[in-house]
């Protein structure tokens, strides 16, 4: 029975861990899509529109500033806007454009850019 | 009496001259369509398309011309084309990262191919019977008005963010989106209203955020492209 319930319980935490597994990959392609036009091809903030804008895009390349920020607050930022989270309201929610999970994977893939690229 | 017969049946023998016509107009226009057009653009259903087909396309879909476009300058643009997107349909594969930033790569922009007027008049008749989307535009009611300039402008970069991307005068202004200083004269006002409302349900995978915004903002900004229009 304890080996039942065991098996079980990995199952579940299983099911749940993929449930909520992130796509760096496919997020790679969401920060094409949507966000290299102000952020930059290399995520520099540097965007082809950036030279016309009043608020200079984040850099997200920025390890130190970025690390600051949580996987909620950038969650948050893309899905209801810059404006939400305090900062510029040019940065627009993309929540008609991407599912949660799909802003989940593009916060995997911010991160990955920002703070992780040893890896 | 007798004159206002004589009238009334040379106005329907005119009418009934003028419907082969049209049907004949845009029968060639179909063929120049599938002959001309097809390489680039689409005019099937969208609905399910995906993001990667999305970005893959060479050229905006056709698929609802009819609701989109202005007639008369949908048939003057295809014999006398004028670059709309300084970016090209989508800017991704022609962005250079430079150390200014990163710049759209002109050579890499491909030029809109030009028809004779003859051509031009029958693709337009053809494309303008593309309306699948009349329900959306049935729920607009826009009737263009004015709005002071300086207030205008100040919305439409600072508050409403739309100049991130689109220009609203040659050379000023974002250059992933369409530019939209000749905006009123391309696109029928309702469509502008009903893209800035709800862009996703024209093109499921726009580029183009939903910013929710209200009648009353949405009226502010398409009376600003109004003010703007060339």
């Amino acid at each position: 029975m304890k080996t039942f319930s065991f098996i079980v319980l990995l199952s579940t935490l299983f099911a749940i861990t993929e449930a909520y597994a992130t796509d760096t990959k496919n997020g790679e392609i969401l920060y094409q899509a949507y966000c290299t036009q102000c952020h930059g091809l290399n995520g520099d903030g540097w965007g082809v529109n950036a030279a016309s804008m009043d608020v200079l895009p984040k850099d997200h390349t920025d390890t130190k500033g970025m690390v600051t920020r949580t996987d909620e607050d950038i969650f948050i930022a893309i899905k209801k806007g810059g404006k939400a989270v305090s900062k510029s309201n040019l940065m627009p929610n993309w929540d008609a454009n991407m599912t949660d999970q799909e802003i989940n994977d593009l916060v995997a893939y911010v991160r990955l850019l920002c703070c992780e690229k040893e890896k | 009496m007798k004159n206002h017969m004589l009238t009334l049946k040379l106005v329907l023998g005119l009418m009934l001259l003028q419907v082969p016509e049209l049907s004949h107009a845009s029968e060639q226009g179909q063929k120049l369509y599938q002959e001309k057009c097809t390489a680039c653009h689409s005019i099937s259903d969208n609905s399910n398309i995906s993001l990667s087909q999305r970005l893959q396309e060479k050229a905006p879909t056709l698929y609802y011309a009819g609701n989109k476009f202005n007639a008369a300058w949908l048939e003057q643009w295809l014999a006398a084309p004028k670059r709309l997107r300084p970016g090209g349909h989508f800017f991704l594969n022609k962005v250079k990262v430079t150390d200014d930033g990163d710049l759209i790569d002109e050579t890499k922009l491909v030029n809109h191919m030009t028809v004779q007027p003859k051509e031009a008049k029958q693709i337009t008749q053809y494309l303008m019977l593309q309306t699948p989307k009349a329900d959306l535009i049935a729920l607009e009611q826009v009737t263009l008005g004015k709005v002071n300039r300086t207030l205008g402008e100040k919305d439409f970069n600072k508050f409403k963010g739309c100049g991130s991307c689109h220009q609203d005068e040659d050379g000023y202004g974002g250059v992933s989106g369409p530019e939209l200083y000749t905006a009123i004269s391309r696109l029928k006002p309702n469509f502008i209203a009903s893209y800035i409302r709800h862009p996703e349900k024209w093109d499921p995978k726009t580029l183009m955020p939903n910013r929710h915004l209200n009648d009353n903002s949405i009226k502010k900004l398409v009376n600003y492209l109004n003010v703007i229009s060339e």
